[in-house]
């Protein structure tokens, strides 16, 4: 965790001198978007992470449903080897 | 002696009076005599009609009409002559040069936007007015849609400033307050800049300028905002602010520093002292009132819907958000100072 | 003395929760540089400053409507869990003042035991109410009118101006902000500092299995309470 947030704030000072420098060099390209897609990122993270346990259960759920036999069958010849 | 001295003292005031004001005078007449048939539609056709009471209190009309018509002779109009006109590099050629490298030349001439005979100084023309011009060729909608692509609250924006803001250069930039009036209520009317005559009707009679500057000093104090905001004989009218320019130039284009928001907004309550009541006058001009130094940074009244974020906050609002963040400190420092002198009596109870 | 697992907080709340507080946290970075950009230069230009504090409101705002639809329409709990009950304000609120001024000095327990049904101790009920109910929806509404002022001009109008907008806005987000620090320091009381932290991260709060809640209203008798089949979930066995 530590490290992601040392990238991430290594990340938007590398973005904010970028712009800077733009605006000095007269480039007129508007990186201001940059940090609102990285805010919705992190969002978006945060919600993928809180539907992580639901989802794996979701999935074990569905794989006992559908590939719970197979799964089992695979299993066997594997386990004789 | 003394008398004698006087005498004469009063004599020479006599003549100096009379030496500034004769050209005057003449200019005067000169002008009034044009303006007998120029001034009246009826008798020389809408295409060479002037407005005496716009034409006279412009720079042009203290010159006089044949500063700029020299031709005419006094067989006219009967001569059948048509008077010269002269060109505006005349004067103004400094400007006409500037305006040569800019990226309107070659698409739109000096009268395009100026009507010589209402040419008025920029300080003297409303923030609405100076728009109108450019909305001679720039279609409102279309300006609304090019500059919501990277502008946010681009309407706000377009509406609330006059283009040359931002789209031309000068030295510096005030703020000033015009009086905007609701027309019908509130849902079927929206508020336009009032008239003169609109004013002059709200004020009674009285100058129009003492509907905020109540004491008639010709100064506009915090106090006289507050007061013209809260009272509830005005609340049809209210301040509108604009950023506008002191001097223009004519090197009509972006300014590069305009694209960054921080020309305007990140500049800080030092950069927005300085502001102007401004008043239509019956000719259709502005006059300028000063207005207390700061006034627009007032927490509440003073301008209570003009606020520029970023560089019209009130101080005093500051330190009160400051006292509740402070107050939001209590709990963490003041209790875990405790915590942590008393964090024996906890592990004794965890053990 | 084995441990039990107990759901406290589903993961709508959990999303909830997680985004509010990236989110608030964003804008009151993001405000502090658009309100004194002279003094704060954070982020790349004051614009990104401005769309970065735009879209972090929208996804407040977002987050505070999931907040209300799973009180108010899915658990149908939002009243429950967040009104003071009278016995909160008779005694509950002076017994959990005391408790944090005084008692929890001198080692004593906490006299509130949080259940799924019995989430929040007398004054974090009156004090989230006045937060859910007062606080953010006034923020959120003022924000919106300040991120495109043209179209509500009139609304703005109604309520004294653009000025008087932005004071409600900038004081209120103090407020938000005051509450912030006294917040996450009070989620640090625990026996451990992150101990009510993991739960509104996992979902489960870990306890002892003998130990009994310290106050218990009505039903809400901690065994019962973990095994109900609301939550969907029974209560586990540590892993």
């Amino acid at each position: 965790m530590k490290s992601k947030l040392t990238i991430l704030m290594v990340l938007t000072t590398q973005l904010g001198l970028a712009s800077n420098l733009m605006a000095a060099t007269g480039v007129r390209e508007d990186t201001s978007m940059v940090l609102v897609y990285l805010f919705l990122g992190m969002c978006a993270m945060i919600v993928i992470m809180q539907l992580m346990p639901a989802m794996f259960l979701l999935f074990g759920m569905l794989k006992s449903l559908f590939f719970g036999h197979k799964g089992q069958v695979k299993a066997n010849p594997a386990a004789k080897h | 002696m003394k008398t004698e001295i006087v005498h004469k003292i009063m004599i020479l005031g006599l003549q100096i009076s009379l030496y500034t004001l004769i050209p005057l005078l003449a200019v005067a007449t000169e002008n009034s005599a044009c303006l007998e048939c120029h001034g009246d539609a009826a008798a020389v056709g809408e295409s060479l009609v002037i407005e005496a009471l716009s034409f006279d209190n412009t720079a042009h009309g203290e010159l006089g009409c044949h500063i700029c018509h020299a031709s005419i002779s006094d067989g006219h109009p009967d001569d059948g002559l048509t008077p010269s006109r002269t060109s505006c590099v005349e004067c103004h050629d400094p400007i006409s040069q500037e305006y040569a490298a800019s990226l309107h030349a070659g698409k739109a001439s000096c009268s395009d936007c100026h009507t010589p005979h209402r040419a008025l100084g920029p300080t003297a023309v409303s923030g609405h007015d100076m728009n109108r011009q450019c909305l001679t060729c720039h279609d409102h909608a279309d300006m609304l849609d090019k500059h919501g692509e990277w502008l946010p609250q681009a309407d706000l924006h377009v509406s609330m400033l006059p283009c040359i803001t931002c789209h031309s250069s000068s030295d510096q930039y005030v703020i000033s307050l015009y009086i905007i009036k609701r027309h019908g209520n509130m849902l079927s009317g929206g508020y336009e800049l009032a008239s003169f005559d609109e004013l002059s009707v709200q004020s009674n009679g009285r100058p129009i300028e003492q509907l905020v500057d109540r004491n008639a000093d010709g100064y506009v104090s915090l106090a006289e905002l507050r007061m013209f905001n809260l009272d509830p004989e005005n609340k049809q009218l209210r301040l509108q602010g604009m950023i506008t320019p002191e001097g223009v130039s004519h090197n009509f284009r972006t300014q590069d520093d305009r694209w960054d928001c921080s020309f305007c907004h990140a500049s800080g309550p030092a950069a927005r002292q300085v502001s102007f009541l401004s008043l239509a006058e019956p000719d259709g001009s502005y006059k300028r009132v000063p207005v207390e130094k700061g006034a627009v940074l007032d927490a509440l009244y003073g301008t209570p819907d003009f606020y520029m974020v970023g560089s019209t906050r009130s101080t005093a609002l500051n330190y009160v958000g400051l006292v509740i963040l402070a107050g939001g400190l209590v709990m963490p420092i003041g209790h875990g100072t405790l915590r942590i002198l008393t964090r024996k009596n906890r592990t004794k109870e965890e053990e | 003395m084995s441990k039990i697992k107990i759901y406290l907080q589903p993961t709508p709340i959990r999303i909830w929760h997680w985004l509010n507080a990236f989110g608030i946290i964003t804008l009151c970075i993001t405000g502090v540089q658009i309100r004194f950009p002279d003094h704060l230069h954070l982020f790349a230009s004051y614009k990104s400053a401005i769309l970065l504090h735009n879209v972090a409101g929208l996804v407040v705002a977002f987050s505070f409507s999931l907040w209300f639809i799973y009180y108010a329409v899915v658990s149908r709990t939002l009243l429950k869990t967040y009104m003071p009950s009278r016995d909160d304000l008779e005694h509950g609120l002076a017994r959990q003042a005391k408790f944090y001024l005084l008692t929890y000095f001198l080692g004593w327990k906490n006299p509130h035991h949080a259940t799924p049904d019995n989430k929040f101790n007398p004054m974090q009920k009156s004090a989230y109410l006045a937060i859910m109910f007062i606080l953010v929806p006034l923020v959120s509404l003022s924000g919106l009118l300040l991120t495109n002022v043209s179209p509500m001009r009139d609304l703005v109008l109604m309520i004294g101006g653009l000025k008087i907008l932005v004071a409600i806005h900038f004081l209120l987000a103090c407020c938000l902000c005051a509450f912030l620090f006294t917040h996450v320091y009070l989620a640090t009381l625990g026996k451990t500092p992150l101990e009510h932290i993991k739960p509104m991260w996992t979902g489960w709060e870990e306890e002892d299995s003998t130990e009994q809640p310290h106050h218990v209203t009505g039903s809400s008798r901690l065994p019962s309470v973990a095994a109900m089949p609301r939550t969907g979930m029974t209560t586990r066995r540590r892993p």
